[in-house]
């Protein structure tokens, strides 16, 4: 049944595969606009929940005796509820991949590639993805190592060009907490604690692929909260550079802060490399969550992974186009919609629920076990 | 019965070592083992059967002691002042002494008599008697005896030790390795002094029967490793072997990929230093290309020089290197995709220039491109297939076609000339031709790529080509190692080299039975110490 079974991954690899998933597209989109220059605090704040939020999933594994999501899923609806949970989860793991290239063909189509129809830069986006998930989680865990310094060295040189080319005015960030406290949680709730630290509901598919299980808690809190200082490094690049106002009215304002960049008549136009970020990240991101979701249909048709890999690989690109009409209704949908429906639901609801159930299941099965005992 | 015969033929002791050749394939399958017939006269017949129609074979009457024998070899392979100087004399000592040769006891003690030991051979069986006259043996048959003896009569005449061809260096040592696999061991042998050295021999090639050897250290090298590469090379069925190129292909873990999945090298001190680092080489007779398995990404990107000059200077020419393999991989994408779908990533001031020059020039930029890339391919292919005779002719029309001509005629604007020729003087850097070939080939696809999608498809192309890298194991080693996955401590020596004192352990991706690799390495030398002497 499982065609990767054996696959596993050391701690390292799920270190950078969560940070470089986390910080993929969180650094490059602007989020958090309700709490204005002090969305930086929000981010601290959003942050440590993140540790805790991985901490949590990671006991839930635990407690259910590692199995992974759909196996607790299983374990703990039964067969027909189980399944229709899977497919869920499923779902929504293709769903957000699909958004996930969404967002990136919307930037290509912005940036660099103004003329190129939506669909050929989805399907050509998708390609990388379906071909490394056919190579495997380890391929994908190994790919990830390998660009991640390039991804993270990237993003800490455009702020230092910024530095350097005296684009940075740190009054922006001022007042500090003008508003009081309200604005920075309305920002953190829901939108920053669902996306990008929420997401991390997907590793629960591939936590229980680590060689060391136990001490995935740790490392999973400590990429969370590397994530978390690079994306407040970035929100405070991209307020510092372009003041709230214009932060708040661009779509990806890493890319607008980038432009400012002018260095000795040569350095220019560096937004290519925020360009990059973006297309790495989502590269690594979209490949976790199509690994994830073919995982799920796996566990429910019993069919080894890489037999959907061109169906539902040409699926994604297809809804990603199909989901919205324009850029506008597209970033509507995801930052009302989707957290509430999808995010808060699944990402927190659903883990509760199979914590109480689990509980509830290991208990009857302890006293009845300890009623045969005695 | 071909078990049998193996135990025999392992049990059997030449030149010292374990002489494990299995000449299995030239025993007739209809008929199996056949023993060497007693009769002189029987003998005569059969072998000249067997060798008819070969000039080169030369069958002589001889007394053996009072016995009558038969005297085997080809002309072409034995070397004819040994026969006259070891063979002839002891025969004629034999005859006047008149040995009684008539028992197996006899026979040996004759051997042993007239003949070192280590060069000689006791054979009981038809095709042993064909093979080792094809090798170059003197095979002597005698009458009443089930048993032959043969003496190893080789010819060495081979070129001299030269300086290494493909891969030259400034400082270090400057032979290499020839065609004789004898002589290549030793060359080998001479660097490592060192009775864990083993040098295990096989015979490969149904119809060629090559000797391949393969040596490691047996206290270093990985067991699993060099298990595999010993099975590997056992395994294979191929017919004809000729270089290690064929070997290569036979025991590479996937052969559908643009890269090399074994390091193959001409230098001796490059072999040895890898086998003291844990790895396997394997030697092929007939070539001077050494394989050395097994074999990680950033192989291809060091030279033994690294570890002869200073290491600042090791150091920034290695990242040089790196350097230079991606922009033999993306200048001519980039080239594309920045005149064509990006003119707006370019400074002002340089867009113009290469615009106005681009102006006269009737071809899309990648119709330009291609135009000059698959010429300056022509013109490399033609540069190593010529006869040298000929050799200033393709480097004149070269110069003209791809400098002058071809931009004063307006098929191509200087600007591109620039990147073609950088672009391939970039592909010289790479210390490993096959590496660089494979460059060579993703080249042309990522060219592709960016004409169809812009950068866009070159990183997309990109982020291919790494996957595919990280899916690769060769012997079991990720291919990518010790970048993905990560491994700290080999970082030493990857992209940089630390000084000697540094690198104190082997590799640990090749799981070194002994990991430490300088165990009394002085301490780096420290102020204080200075100032004290």
């Amino acid at each position: 049944m499982k065609a990767n079974g054996n696959e596993k991954i050391s701690l390292w690899q799920l270190f950078i595969l969560i940070t470089i998933f986390a910080i993929g597209t969180a650094v490059v989109v602007g989020t958090g606009e309700e709490a204005k220059q002090d969305v930086w605090i929000s981010e601290v704040i959003a942050a440590s929940v993140g540790v805790i939020i991985v901490w949590s999933y990671f006991q839930l594994i635990s407690f259910s005796d590692q199995k992974n999501l759909y196996e607790m899923l299983f374990f703990a609806f039964g067969k027909i509820l189980g399944t229709f949970m899977c497919i869920l989860y499923a779902l929504y793991f293709f769903y957000i991949a699909s958004r996930n290239i969404r967002d990136f063909g919307e930037l290509m189509n912005i940036t660099i590639l103004p003329f190129t129809p939506m669909e050929v830069i989805v399907i050509a986006m998708m390609l990388p993805v379906m071909y490394t998930v056919y190579l495997g989680l380890e391929v994908l865990a190994r790919v990830t190592e390998v660009i991640s310094p390039y991804i993270i060295g990237i993003l800490i040189v455009v702020g230092l060009l910024l530095f350097f080319s005296e684009g940075l005015q740190f009054t922006h960030l001022l007042p500090i907490l003008g508003e009081g406290f309200g604005p920075v949680f309305e920002a953190v709730f829901p939108t920053l604690l669902t996306f990008p630290y929420g997401e991390v509901i997907v590793f629960t598919v591939i936590m229980t692929a680590t060689t060391r299980f136990s001490h995935v808690g740790k490392v999973g809190g400590a990429a969370v909260a590397a994530s978390g200082l690079l994306i407040i490094y970035a929100n405070v690049i991209q307020v510092a550079a372009l003041g709230v106002d214009l932060k708040t009215r661009t779509l990806f304002p890493l890319m607008t802060a980038a432009r400012e960049i002018m260095l000795m008549e040569f350095i220019e136009r560096v937004d290519i490399l925020v360009v990059f970020i973006l297309m790495c990240g989502v590269f690594i991101k979209v490949s976790v969550f199509f690994y994830a979701g073919l995982k799920g249909l796996e566990y429910i048709f019993l069919i080894p992974i890489n037999k959907y890999i061109i169906p539902i690989g040409m699926l994604i690109p297809f809804f990603a186009v199909l989901n919205s009409v324009n850029i506008v209704e597209h970033f509507e949908e995801g930052l009302v919609i989707v957290p509430y429906l999808l995010h808060l639901p699944l990402q927190f609801g659903i883990p509760v629920l199979l914590f109480c159930i689990i509980w509830m299941k290991k208990r009857k099965n302890k006293s009845v076990s300890g009623g045969i005992a005695s | 019965m071909k078990k049998v015969f193996r135990q025999i033929i392992s049990s059997m002791k030449v030149d010292g070592t374990n002489h494990k050749t299995t000449p299995e394939d030239l025993v007739d399958d209809q008929n199996g083992l056949i023993s060497i017939s007693p009769s002189i006269k029987k003998n005569e017949e059969e072998f000249n059967q067997t060798f008819e129609k070969n000039y080169d074979f030369y069958m002589e009457k001889v007394f053996v002691g009072k016995q009558e024998g038969l005297l085997l070899y080809l002309t072409s392979m034995v070397d004819l002042p040994t026969v006259a100087e070891t063979i002839r004399p002891a025969l004629a000592n034999a005859y006047r002494n008149q040995k009684q040769v008539t028992t197996v006891s006899q026979l040996e003690n004759f051997q042993k008599e007239f003949f070192s030991s280590n060069n000689c051979i006791v054979i009981e069986y038809n095709h042993e008697v064909s093979w080792y006259i094809l090798s170059g043996f003197t095979v002597i048959l005698i009458d009443g005896l089930s048993k032959a003896i043969a003496i190893s009569t080789i010819t060495t005449e081979s070129r001299a030790v030269e300086q290494s061809k493909t891969q030259t260096i400034v400082r270090g040592p400057q032979d290499s390795f020839t065609e004789v696999k004898a002589t290549n061991v030793s060359l080998i042998r001479r660097r490592i002094k060192n009775p864990h050295l083993k040098v295990e021999q096989f015979t490969v090639g149904k119809d060629t029967q090559t000797a391949v050897c393969i040596a490691y250290l047996d206290n270093v090298a990985s067991e699993e490793i060099v298990r595999q590469v010993r099975q590997r090379v056992k395994d294979i069925k191929g017919s004809a072997i000729f270089d290690s190129g064929n070997i290569e292909e036979f025991i590479a873990d996937r052969v559908i990929t643009p890269f090399p999945m074994l390091y193959h090298t001409d230098r001796p001190d490059t072999v040895s230093a890898n086998i003291v680092e844990g790895k396997v080489a394997v030697i092929v007779d007939g070539t001077p290309y050494v394989l050395l398995a097994p074999v990680v990404f950033t192989d291809f990107f060091q030279v033994s020089e690294d570890y002869y000059q200073g290491f600042m200077m090791a150091s920034m020419l290695r990242l040089l290197r790196y350097l230079a393999f991606l922009i033999a991989l993306l200048l001519p994408s980039f080239y594309i995709g920045l005149t064509t779908y990006h003119p707006q990533l370019i400074p002002t001031g340089l867009i113009i220039s290469i615009q106005a020059q681009r102006e006269g020039v009737p071809f899309p930029a990648v119709v330009e491109l291609l135009l000059m890339e698959v010429t300056f391919e022509i013109l490399r292919e033609a540069g190593v297939r010529m006869p040298r005779v000929v050799g200033q002719t393709v480097s004149i029309v070269g110069a003209l076609v791809i400098g002058q001509a071809a931009v004063e005629a307006g098929v191509v604007s200087h600007f591109l000339v620039i990147t073609v020729a950088l672009t391939a003087m970039a592909g010289f850097v790479a210390p490993v031709y096959s590496f660089a070939n494979s460059t060579r080939l993703l080249r042309f696809a990522l060219i592709f790529m960016t004409a169809a999608l812009g950068l866009f498809g070159t990183i997309i192309g990109f982020l291919m080509i790494i996957a595919h890298l990280a899916s690769l194991r060769s012997f079991g080693v990720p291919y990518l190692a010790p970048m993905g996955p990560f491994i700290l401590e080999d970082q030493k020596d990857v992209f940089v080299r630390l000084p000697i004192q540094l690198m104190k352990r082997r590799p640990n991706y090749l799981h070194p039975k002994a990991d430490v690799k300088e165990p009394n390495a002085n301490p780096l030398p420290s102020k204080q110490k200075e100032e004290s002497s």
